[in-house]
């Protein structure tokens, strides 16, 4: 329920805390410890977990990302699978927020009763890249009857179709896109990252969580200090594909993981 | 745990009525599924190609151009069938154009339309090789940048296209290579547009993509339509009975059915059925509606969504949609759809080599094929026009191969 991910913001607002949001594809490394793995994430330290079911032609992405959906397909990885896994993840987690990522041809080509399966899973709201307002506009009844909210991506040089932001089915946060281009790009340049920050915050008054490009922890700290959250997909891809050219155990897997979660949580409440 | 069952049924998506084609009832294929970050890019060529359209000096100069650049018009040729067929087969000549295949009319009116936004690049993907021959080509004599992408395997088994895009100085990107090269090349495109809209126009190679390429690609490619009519007209006194053009991205095929809507012409739509394994690349006649690269259509997909691999032998065929118009006039039943298998299509373009002296692509020669089928057992004097999207120099290693 969009609720669930309101509420989370509005908590880490309360603390003066930066939420910290992290992309994974469901799947990746396999289906069998994915919802092991978004424990393992939430250990250390993420609020907020954007879970990509897998496209074959994940066309905002970059070549992290795209790989990594390839390596989910590969896995077995579908929306059915990534649905089973929130179950999952459920089951021992009912607090942290789930925003499911993904393109719009799997949801698209299927019926008008996939908002309600998605929601009925767990799931709390939806980033669609390819899914524009003007056209989600006939879908948001659907989206909003589910419990679930369309989260809008405003993009740098800003909000096309921003008439139809207020529409129910339209919420959680606003996704402020740092640069253009692909995921898993350059370094955004900060202060053109608080222009756009604040560009969010003059069209609504959402949360603003700011992606694309920030992969170390120290960027992290420089971008919690201006939005409302972070959000690192690229960096934890690419770690959790260097893992998986090592031969160690679930254990160690998620450990390390979680290692690596914590580095950019402690950076993020160091500063903010 | 009883979950709820998902069914593979079509979710209408009635959308906004902008670069809607109507199918059937309920059922609106087109629209703008891309990233925020392109509808204002979107909205700007809308708004230059509505200009454009009414302004006199932009239709004298595409005409000019049709004329001095592209090579237009094309020749209709008569094929005498003889023992073959009481019909009358006439083919549209698209080879004999300047860049040698079909795509020239779009390819014009979308580079025209970025110099006139004031955008000095445009970048574009290509299957076969032919499209990105036209943007360099057209790219050159307008003084734009061009970057074409290919997908690695065809770049490799077409490197005569490669190096004629980069001797009129074109940057050609090899797409690592999957399956689906068309596909994966028009992502790489479409990423390279993503990162440079500001300066740099897309130019589609057939009526797919986000509105308004279908509609852009339509209209600037209807000069192959309203060349053939005139021209079948002027040789048998009436529109054909039939016209038939092959599903390599559906270019020519709007171009020739867009100008004859109107008549009592069949217009037959070939698809290029493979050898019955994954290489049919025929979305009318086997996919379901969905999104891809900014439209929704049909698509050849499974269940979860995925796109299938298409193998088409034919390099040109082997995208997984159709565009978005062509998906409406077929659901609404205003076009026919057919399929003719790898071995026939390659018998067509070596029976049209031998007998005729003339080189036909191997994309064309599944309309071709359709063509002779139906003109053998026509009745006497039947006119049917089949149009030829290109030459087929590039694809004799392809066909040798195939035995």
């Amino acid at each position: 329920m969009s609720r669930r991910l309101t509420r989370r913001f509005v908590e880490r607002r309360q603390q003066g805390r930066a939420a910290l949001i992290f992309y994974l594809a469901a799947g990746d490394p396999s289906i069998a410890l994915a919802a092991d793995m978004l424990h393992a994430v939430v250990a250390g330290g993420a609020d907020i977990i954007e879970l990509g079911y897998p496209f074959c032609d994940p066309i905002l992405d970059g070549p992290v990302i795209r790989l990594a959906n390839r390596r989910a397909l590969d896995a077995g990885g579908s929306l059915d699978a990534t649905l089973a896994i929130v179950r999952r993840f459920r089951a021992r987690d009912a607090d942290t927020p789930i925003v499911l990522m993904g393109y719009a041809n799997p949801l698209l080509s299927r019926d008008g009763a996939v908002f309600a399966y998605i929601a009925d899973a767990g799931a709390d709201a939806l980033i669609i890249p390819d899914l524009p307002l003007r056209e989600a506009a006939a879908l948001l009844p659907a989206i909003a009857a589910a419990g679930l909210a369309l989260v809008p991506l405003v993009s740098p040089d800003g909000m096309t179709d921003a008439n139809l932001a207020a529409s129910p089915g339209v919420g959680g946060f606003s996704y402020c896109v740092a640069q253009a281009g692909p995921t898993g790009g350059a370094a955004p340049d900060t202060g053109q990252v608080r222009a756009a920050v604040a560009m969010c915050r003059a069209l609504s008054d959402r949360p603003v969580a700011v992606g694309f490009g920030i992969k170390t922890p120290a960027l992290a700290a420089e971008i919690a200090a201006v939005a409302d959250g972070v959000i690192v997909g690229s960096a934890l891809v690419d770690r959790i594909r260097a893992m998986g050219d090592e031969d160690v155990d679930a254990a160690a897997l998620f450990a390390a993981i979680a290692d690596f979660c914590r580095t950019f949580r402690t950076a993020i409440d160091g500063r903010s | 745990m009883v979950h709820r069952r998902m069914t593979n049924q079509i979710v209408t998506v009635p959308c906004h009525s902008r670069g809607r084609f109507a199918g059937r009832p309920g059922e609106a294929f087109g629209g703008q599924f891309v990233a925020p970050i392109l509808l204002p890019v979107l909205d700007r060529l809308e708004a230059a190609y509505r200009e454009a359209r009414a302004d006199p000096v932009f239709r004298a100069t595409f005409d000019r151009l049709l004329a001095d650049h592209v090579g237009r018009p094309t020749p209709l040729s008569l094929i005498e069938l003889g023992d073959a067929g009481a019909a009358r087969l006439f083919l549209k000549r698209e080879d004999l154009s300047n860049s040698g295949g079909s795509y020239g009319g779009g390819v014009l009116g979308q580079c025209l339309l970025a110099q006139r936004m004031g955008m000095g690049a445009v970048v574009a993907d290509t299957g076969s090789g032919d499209h990105g021959v036209a943007v360099a080509a057209t790219a050159s004599r307008l003084g734009l940048a061009a970057t074409i992408y290919i997908a690695d395997p065809a770049g490799r088994s077409q490197l005569a296209m490669v190096d004629r895009m980069r001797a009129f100085g074109a940057t050609v990107a090899m797409v690592p290579g999957e399956a689906s090269m068309l596909h994966h090349a028009m992502s790489g495109a479409i990423q390279h547009w993503m990162a440079h809209g500001a300066d740099c126009l897309y130019v589609a190679g057939a009526p797919i993509g986000p509105h308004p390429y279908p509609t852009l690609v339509r209209d600037f490619q209807a000069v192959i339509g309203r060349e053939a009519r005139a021209q079948i007209v002027e040789r048998t006194g009436a529109p054909p009975a039939v016209a038939i053009a092959t599903m390599d991205g559906g270019g020519a095929a709007v171009g020739l059915f867009g100008a004859l809507l109107d008549d009592a012409t069949r217009l037959i739509l070939v698809e290029p059925e493979g050898d019955g394994g994954s290489r049919s690349a025929a979305p009318l006649s086997h996919g379901r509606p969905g999104v891809l690269h900014g439209a929704y259509t049909l698509l050849l997909q499974d269940a979860d969504g995925q796109l299938c691999d298409i193998r088409a032998l034919a390099p040109g065929a082997s995208y997984p949609a159709a565009g978005p118009e062509l998906a409406a006039w077929a659901r609404a039943g205003r076009i026919e759809v057919a399929r003719i298998a790898d071995g026939d299509a390659i018998a067509s373009l070596r029976w049209a080599a031998r007998h005729y002296g003339l080189l036909m692509s191997l994309e064309s020669a599944y309309g071709v094929a359709h063509a002779q089928r139906m003109a053998a057992t026509a009745a006497t004097g039947t006119a049917i026009v089949c149009v030829l999207n290109g030459g087929g120099t590039k694809d004799l290693p392809l066909v040798e191969r195939h035995g």
